[in-house]
């Protein structure tokens, strides 16, 4: 096969980047500071992006729901700790179903306390999950604060009853007191 | 099941190569009318977020319409199903003094040098041959010396004031890779 014409060593950069994302699948992939215009957004290009691959109501539904919750979860700007810092989005698809991944730099006691959080709701079946949902929906009420800790194992309920999987994660050390979050959904 | 796909600690590394290139957004896939619409709002919501000067906002809103709208003339869809890699893609990075837009599709070999006739044109162009070129070919007196109006691209030129990279890569013997990068200065 006859090789590649290009301009530029600038464009193969891009397209050197590109290829090393094929083998993932990526739908569309996201990176940058999370306002409530850019999560408004993402959810309309999910939900076009569905629309395209004619994807079921149902699973249309457990997508949408699960991106919601990993955005508040995970992304939300109430969790930024310094300037700068911005989270990363994506779905992947392939035969396995769709993959929802998200993920940023968060304070060392933050992700330590969303792990906890994360491996209690994995530990529950889809009963206890259904019985914590109602409980924490209930409590919700009383509480007026934008970030708590019980919003948080809400949207976990909530993306492990819609995804009936368990929710993966990974804490990875960036520097003293900062990690890298990573989380990781399948729906199919 | 492809493993690679879902092993979680590639993602760490992607986040930091994402912002290694600079990149802020990636979409492969295809381009609706709605995707498209929701693709510029994006774009849009991004740089409110990060204070980019009107103008700029404005060249690039454009250009990605523009290049947006090639990718739907130029993609070569009937494979796309079942050819590896194919998939269009739209990506915008963010440098210290530039934006950087990129697009790709696949396209029919046989259009190759149509495409880069008609970048390589305006390339070779100040503003003014430019300014004169978009004149004559929306007039359709000079379609066969550009190889089609190619207004697109004379477009694209004049409003990013850079060079209109490409880059062609074999997907098979008849199908290529079409990649375009478009620079807006900030």
């Amino acid at each position: 096969m006859v090789d590649a014409l290009y301009s530029s060593e600038l464009i193969c950069s891009y397209v050197d980047f590109k290829n090393s994302t094929d083998k993932h699948k990526f739908i569309f992939s996201f990176r940058g500071k999370m306002s409530h215009a850019v999560v408004k957004n993402l959810l309309s290009m999910a939900e076009k992006k569905m629309d395209v691959l004619q994807e079921a109501e149902t699973v249309k539904k457990k997508i949408f729901g699960v991106m919601i919750n990993c955005l508040q979860t995970i992304c939300s700007e109430a969790k930024t700790i310094e300037d700068g810092d911005d989270s990363i989005f994506l779905i992947s698809k392939d035969e396995g179903g769709f993959t929802v991944f998200a993920g940023r730099n968060l304070s060392e006691s933050i992700a330590s306390k969303l792990a906890g959080l994360i491996n209690e709701v994995n530990q529950l079946d889809r009963n206890s999950l259904l019985d914590l949902h109602k409980e924490k929906l209930k409590e919700l009420q009383n509480i007026g604060e934008a970030f708590n800790i019980d919003e948080t194992i809400l949207g976990l309920v909530d993306i492990a009853k819609r995804s009936g999987k368990n929710i993966n994660y990974l804490i990875e050390n960036i520097e003293s007191d900062k990690v890298f979050f990573s989380i990781k959904v399948l729906i199919n | 099941m492809n493993q690679a796909n879902h092993d979680i600690s590639f993602l760490h590394d992607f986040y930091k190569r994402m912002k290694k290139n600079q990149v802020l957004m990636m979409y492969e896939g295809e381009f609706s009318q709605d995707v498209t619409k929701s693709v510029l709002s994006m774009t849009e919501n991004s740089f409110s977020a990060n204070n980019v000067d009107e103008t700029v906002k404005k060249k690039v809103y454009n250009i990605m319409m523009e290049a947006l709208q090639n990718i739907c003339k130029h993609e070569f869809k009937q494979l796309e199903q079942d050819l590896p890699n194919s998939e269009s893609l739209f990506m915008i990075s963010s440098t210290e003094k530039n934006f950087h837009i990129i697009t790709g599709n696949a396209i029919e070999k046989k259009i190759i040098e149509t495409i880069k006739g008609k970048i390589d044109k305006v390339n070779s162009l100040d503003q003014e041959g430019l300014k004169l070129l978009y004149k004559e070919a929306r007039l359709g007196s000079t379609i066969s010396s550009v190889g089609g109006a190619g207004l697109g691209f004379i477009d694209i030129a004049r409003k990013s004031g850079n060079k209109i990279e490409y880059h062609f890569a074999p997907l098979t013997e008849t199908i290529f890779y079409y990649t375009q990068l478009v620079t807006v200065t900030k």
